[in-house]
């Protein structure tokens, strides 16, 4: 009765929108910022499109040719046992250091935020617990309760954005090029691993209806493309060049800023829920997506028992930043730009070409979707 | 690792397959404690076996005085009397006192057997059939052959009758006992629509949903359930179109029940649901017979109880528990306003206290600045804490409301004043609480019963306090960090099989009916995620006079 | 079963229990809310800060007798408190060492700095606060002639009783005046940092704090500084004009007219009321209602390595008075007075153009921000240097200002005929 979760198209979009997007939570935009000056928010309207798009073909590719296979699965049919361990070996660090630096930053967030006195530990431990829970319930709870926030979650967003409306500055985009188009090329094509969180449907992919994955994934990656773009938009119009390049939250400063009057402003706790919830949506499915991933690269039947033990990991990386600037700058300049380009860029693609170049691995196309019940 | 799989269980799964409730577990010890030692057949065993009638009217007659507990048991009467042929054949007619149409026992069946029986002394089967053909004019007249039907019957109401050298007895309708007439709904009134409730007495409630829906596909099945009670549970949904798997659920659930005591369907609620420990109700619990009808029509199954006069519809999702019947039965614009006032009231009573223990312990930044004065002014003298005040204050609330339930009605009112003017103006003025503080648990309060279900209130009532001490502890966060487990939680339920969040979460195809409410004439499918038979219940057009128009896609566009 | 729960939720149950009370959490009446702060040259440290903090008990009426029907007598709705320490962050610690309940910026309306202090340089005051999460940067930012602890010593309001709401709506008077900047900190510090523009803060002053204007003959009603406003009673703090920044150094003044020409090239002008001699009768005045039309429209553009920049400003309004009751009114007529108005802006424009470039050598106006479009990224933008090239630059400003009401009167019948 429920032994295969079933996420269906709309459950499926909100959940991988949230775990791409839940980082405009966070300090995103700093090197693209930092990169591409006032033309930040085209290198963002760019990057996202074409790089979610390239590895949602990617990933549409593969599971074309290996239908009804998770990525773990296809790889063990194209690599073989000991490469695909690599590669799952990879893809558990990748949803860790994410989920894990991530965990770190939201929790900071909440101590700088909300409850100064709070030590991070108690943020980081009563943050983790609430996405223990939820990723114990799996992905088919993890994502309805995305979907039944989902436009929630926008509207509120929205509500930050145009709340600022009384802020904002035309004239702070330009000089409209920024550091010029070249700079905005390579901060683009540094900082792809941005939309790498797009990996999640490569590990869910079973569980979606059947061929729907390339419209799960185009609807996540116009959604995300709005979202990100949108903040940086709205960052650079209300806090002009130079002090965009200062703040270390963006959403929570927009948020602070709103200013309706007297009787509209310090808003930004009725914010909470809007970034809470995405976070612990995202930390959930982080969760869960290691320990799914651990699971089938190790071929146990069931992956409950392996959740308290990513969790244990992934509050380890979190602890594992000395300081905040170190945990973002780790999340940034390290996880978004090697780690992440690697893993979700990179193994996939060599699957791929192993597949094309060796049919015979998979037993030829064909067969991979002639049988995909015969790998249980 | 079990243990966490066993509160999991608890709060949102069903394990597959496993029917048996835990609750249900180790009921009884199979036999009652008086059973007679050394005996061929205690009453039990006749009535397990199903032993057969026997032709000797003494022999039945002696079984059916100890089944019955006779010498004992004055409600029983065995009137032993002789049908009126020639010679005459003894007969022994057993009833209970009390539950039977005494005029219509002596009309319909002394009376003619007695007295009018001119028959000819006919052996065997054909005596019964002649009894039963020609000499009682009851409209329901039973032939049964064991023990356990006779019981039955007798312990319906009906009169059984056995005769002298047949090994097969009669049971006639001739139930006759009182109970409560229709009355007016106490729980889930409304100013518009039908205004008659559920009874206890079963067949009144069955015909009060089938007035209703007058269709041969209403099927009603009926099991005993209550190993002692033998209560009926009606099980009522429209063939060809609610889900032959649900119905199916539904069945196996019900007939998988052991226990020895049914005595409302909210006991039987607690038997049958998904998770025990879910945090809202998974069964619809109504007094509506109109409702009842609406949910059938949408392919819904329907569960009543004798004895309840609430019945229970499933599969329920949190919209359906969360929708009163009116909104329906207003103009949609403003049925949906009404919803929209309910769920204001839903957040209002759940979020409130915590809300406002948060913002004071943690946000002070939130709060305007000429109320946060205004507040801090207030409270310079309130000796607790702001938690310990609104927990006090709530706690006090609850007991005022318990109370009020408890009381007799010609006090009740008085407590209400009592309680709610003289506790909050007596506390604001020893300085024990804040005044705003009463305006927030005042809120409250009113937001609670705004909740039309009951039970959902009941589960609003007591996570309330939940989330005020998450407000305390975390603040705001710890409120987000509730709301995130408790969607999680609702999100990964299910109530037979369908999402308990559905059709928000998965979406699926339903017509506009959530917290929103739109017009009748577009309410065109049933629920999909209830699987009908059939899923449009209107066509399109579904105002039919108007005037047709080549392109419009729906007929009520305007 | 449930014993096995119990035995799980019991420990974590008791480590709720003991977090209660630690972490953070703050009864309202165990914080003291400040709501103005000011910063003055030190007398025995570096610096010297000011507090105003609100008495809530005063505010809302004494606890209990139900508030605000008591005529008990007003209580005491604030006290200042001064202190002396060598960082902002020092001073706001030590206050506790003498007020019971913990001091929170969480509402603090308006910072103050003393005119001394802010021509010393006020960055390294102003900077950090952005860092600071109590502070908030809708927060506005005056200065004072005199001492800001002064200021807000005396600054009681009458109508209100809360100074928070006092403040927030004397600096919410941009709407309806032209004599004060909008600056809030935000508009202050994106304006600090930025190479287009320069910051301006809001003037305040006590009542009197400087020599009034003699003689009877007619003056500008902006002509006045904070301060200097002749008047009797009301509050005693007035604000008026504003104070420019450059490099987070104050570097000059100015009065209400002045201000509000550069709220109407800024944008931020929202109305006002002129008096325009009547081009007529001498002595006598014909009063507008000045509003927006639509935003200023700046162009610049480098001829020879000059900028020249050309500023249109789009005004409306309503006659409000024509005292020589001369009939202005007529069709015909009413562009000689849209033209004397546009004059005297222009004329006063002009003034205070020379007066920022070869004084100041500010931006005041943000021009900058227009100059921006020149260049195609931002290290041409920077190479471009415009806090260098403004005070050459040629500024042209043109005021389009066109009447469109006359009030209630149609047109004003002569007295004899």
């Amino acid at each position: 009765m429920r032994n295969k979760p079933h996420l269906g198209y709309a459950e499926a979009v909100a959940l991988v929108t949230y775990f791409v997007v839940s980082k405009v939570f966070l300090s995103y935009h700093l090197t693209i910022v930092d990169g591409a000056a006032t033309g930040a928010w085209q290198v963002l309207l760019f990057l996202v499109p074409v790089g979610g798009g390239l590895l949602l073909a990617l990933l549409v590719a593969l599971e074309r040719r290996f239908p009804g296979l998770s990525i773990i699965e296809a790889g063990e049919v194209v690599a073989g046992p000991w490469l695909n361990g690599l590669f799952a070996l990879g893809y558990v660090a990748f949803f860790l250091a994410v989920t894990g630096l991530q965990l770190r930053q939201f929790s900071e967030r909440i101590v700088l935020g909300l409850i100064p006195e709070m030590p991070v530990s108690v943020a980081v431990l009563t943050f983790v617990g609430a996405a223990w829970a939820a990723a114990y319930l799996g992905i088919e709870g993890i994502a309805r309760t995305a979907r039944m926030f989902f436009w929630f979650e926008w509207i509120s967003f929205a509500a930050i954005l145009l709340g600022t409306v009384t802020f904002w500055d035309g004239d702070a985009l330009w000089p409209l090029l920024g550091n010029g188009p070249l700079a905005t090329l390579q901060t683009g094509a540094v900082n792809v691993g941005i939309v790498s969180d797009l990996f999640l449907l490569a590990v869910v992919y079973p569980f979606l209806p059947a061929g729907k994955t390339g419209a799960v994934g185009r609807a996540a990656v116009v959604h995300s493309t709005l979202a990100l773009t949108a903040l940086v938009l709205v960052l650079l119009l209300a806090f002009p060049y130079p002090v965009a390049r200062e703040i270390s939250l963006p959403s929570y400063e927009l948020s602070r800023l709103v200013y309706l009057g007297r009787f509209g402003q310090r808003l930004e706790t009725l914010f909470v829920p809007m970034w809470g919830i995405a976070a612990l949506v995202t930390t959930a499915a982080g969760l869960w997506a290691a320990a799914y991933t651990i699971s089938r690269a190790l071929r146990l039947p069931y992956w409950r028992p392996l959740v308290p033990a990513v969790v244990v990991l992934t509050v380890a990386v979190a602890f594992a930043a000395p300081n905040v600037p170190a945990a973002v700058r780790w999340d940034n300049e390290i996880v978004r730009r090697l780690l992440a380009p690697a893993v979700t860029f990179g193994f996939p693609l060599i699957l791929l070409l192993i597949s094309l170049w060796s049919p015979r691995k998979a037993g030829g196309p064909d067969a991979g979707r002639r049988s995909p019940g015969g790998k249980k | 690792m079990s243990f966490l799989n066993r509160i999991l269980r608890l709060l949102v799964f069903r394990e597959p397959g496993a029917g048996k409730p835990a609750a249900a577990g180790e009921a009884a010890p199979p036999d009652g404690p008086e059973k007679p030692a050394g005996r061929a057949a205690s009453p039990d065993e006749v009535l397990r076996e199903g032993r057969p009638l026997s032709r000797k009217l003494e022999e039945n007659a002696g079984i059916l005085r100890r089944v019955f507990r006779v010498p004992q048991n004055k409600d029983v009467v065995m009137r032993e009397f002789s049908l009126h042929t020639d010679p005459p054949v003894r007969a022994l007619a057993v009833f209970y006192d009390g539950m039977t149409d005494k005029m219509l026992q002596d009309m319909a069946i002394f009376q003619p057997l007695m007295l009018l029986a001119g028959l000819r002394p006919e052996g065997g089967s054909r005596l019964l059939e002649k009894v039963v053909e020609t000499l009682l004019p009851g409209n329901q007249v039973e032939t049964v052959s064991n023990f356990r039907d006779l019981v039955d019957g007798v312990l319906e109401g009906s009169t059984a009758l056995l005769f002298e050298g047949l090994d097969r007895g009669l049971i006639v309708e001739t139930k006759g006992f009182d109970y409560r007439g229709v009355e007016k709904p106490s729980v889930e009134a409304v100013i518009r629509g039908p205004q008659e409730a559920f009874t206890e007495n079963f067949r009144t409630n069955t015909a009060l949903v089938r007035r209703i829906l007058r269709a041969p596909e209403l099927v009603t099945e009926i099991l005993q359930v209550g190993r002692v009670s033998r209560t009926f549970v009606g099980v009522m949904y429209m063939d060809g179109i609610a889900s032959p798997q649900v119905v199916n659920e539904v069945r196996r659930r019900i007939s998988a029940v052991k226990t020895d005591f049914i005595g409302d369907s909210g006991l039987l609620e607690q038997f049958i649901e998904d998770a025990p420990l879910g945090l809202a109700p998974q069964t619809l619990a109504t007094e509506r017979p109109d409702r009842v009808a609406a949910n059938l029509a949408e392919g819904r199954v329907a569960i009543l109880v004798g004895g309840s006069p609430f019945a229970l519809v499933v599969p329920a999702t949190f919209y359906s528990v969360f929708q009163t019947a009116e909104d329906a039965y207003v103009r949609w614009p403003w049925g949906a306003a009404l919803r929209l006032v309910r769920f204001l009231g839903l957040m209002v009573a759940l979020f409130l206290p915590g809300f406002y223990v948060a913002i004071s312990g943690y946000h002070h930044e939130m709060i305007p600045t000429d109320l946060l004065v205004a507040m801090t002014g207030s409270r310079e003298r309130v000796p607790f804490p702001t938690v310990v005040e609104v927990l006090g204050m709530d706690l006090a609330f609850e007991l005022i409301r318990e109370a009020g339930v408890r009381i007799p009605g010609t006090v009740g009112t008085m407590l209400g004043i009592v309680g709610a003017l003289i506790l909050g103006q007596a506390a604001v003025a020893a300085n024990v609480v804040s005044p705003i503080l009463i305006i927030v648990i005042a809120l409250t309060a009113i937001g609670t019963f705004a909740i039309s279900n009951y039970s959902l209130s009941l589960s609003v009532r007591y996570l309330r306090f939940a989330y005020t001490l998450l407000g305390a502890f975390l603040g705001i966060y710890g409120l987000v960090l509730g709301v995130f487990v408790h969607v999680a939680l609702l999100a990964s339920m299910q109530s037979f099989g369908v999402p308990y969040l559905a059709p928000a979460a998965p979406p699926v195809r339903s017509s506009p009916d959530l917290i929103l409410r739109g017009p009748a004439w577009e309410q065109e499918v049933r629920p999909g995620y209830l699987d009908p038979r059939k899923g449009r219940r209107q066509p399109r057009v579904s105002r039919g006079w108007l005037p047709v128009r080549r392109r419009g896609r729906r007929g009520g566009a305007e | 079963m449930s014993r096995r729960l119990s035995r799980v939720l019991a420990p974590v149950l008791g480590l709720c229990l003991l977090v209660a009370g630690c972490w953070g959490y703050h009864e309202i009446d165990e914080t003291a809310h400040v709501v103005a702060l000011g910063l003055d040259r030190g007398e025995h440290n570096v610096l010297t800060v000011t507090a105003q903090i609100v008495i809530p008990k005063g505010i809302a009426g004494p606890p209990g007798g139900g508030g605000g029907g008591g005529q008990s007598g007003p209580g005491k709705t604030f006290f200042t408190t001064s202190v002396d320490a060598p960082t902002f962050y020092s001073a706001l610690e030590l206050l506790n060492a003498y007020v019971d309940r913990r001091a929170r910026l969480d509402h603090v309306k308006v910072i103050v700095f003393s005119r001394d202090l802010a021509r010393e340089g006020i960055r390294r005051w102003l900077e950090p606060l952005a860092r600071y999460r109590e502070f908030r940067r809708s927060t506005f930012v005056m200065v004072t002639a005199g001492r800001a602890g002064d200021l807000l010593e005396k600054s009681a309001p009458i109508l209100e009783d809360n100074p928070a709401k006092y403040y927030e709506l004397l600096f919410l008077g941009y709407k309806y005046t032209e004599f004060i900047p909008l600056a809030q900190y935000h508009y202050f510090y994106n304006a600090h940092k930025s190479l287009a523009q320069v910051p301006v803060a809001i003037m305040g002053g006590l009542e009197r704090s400087r020599p009034l204007p003699e003689g009877r003959e007619a003056k500008s009603k902006g002509s006045y500084s904070a301060g200097g406003v002749p008047r009797r009673g009301g509050g005693r703090l007035e604000i008026m004009g504003g104070a420019v920044f450059r490099g987070g150094r104050m570097v000059g003044e100015m009065d209400g007219d002045e201000m509000g020409i550069v709220n109407m090239l800024r944008g931020t002008f929202r109305r006002t009321i002129m008096s325009l001699p009547d081009p007529h009768a001498r002595g006598e005045f014909v009063v507008v209602d000045v509003r927006p039309r639509r935003r200023p429209k700046v162009e610049v553009r480098l001829a020879g390595g000059v900028p020249v920049v050309r500023a249109r400003v789009f005004l409306e309004g309503d006659i409000m008075a024509i005292q020589s009751g001369r009939p202005y009114e007529e069709p015909r007529h009413i562009p000689l007075i849209e033209e004397e108005a546009a004059r005297k802006l222009e004329r006063e424009a002009r003034a205070l153009v020379a007066k920022s470039q070869d004084e100041w050598q500010a931006d005041v106006f943000g021009f900058g921000n227009a100059a921006r479009r020149l260049v195609p990224s931002w290290p041409a933008w920077k190479r471009l240097n415009w806090p260098a090239l403004y005070p050459d630059a040629d500024v042209h400003i043109a005021f389009d200002f066109r009447i469109r009401r006359t009030g209630l009167l149609h047109e004003t019948a002569g007295l004899r005929e």
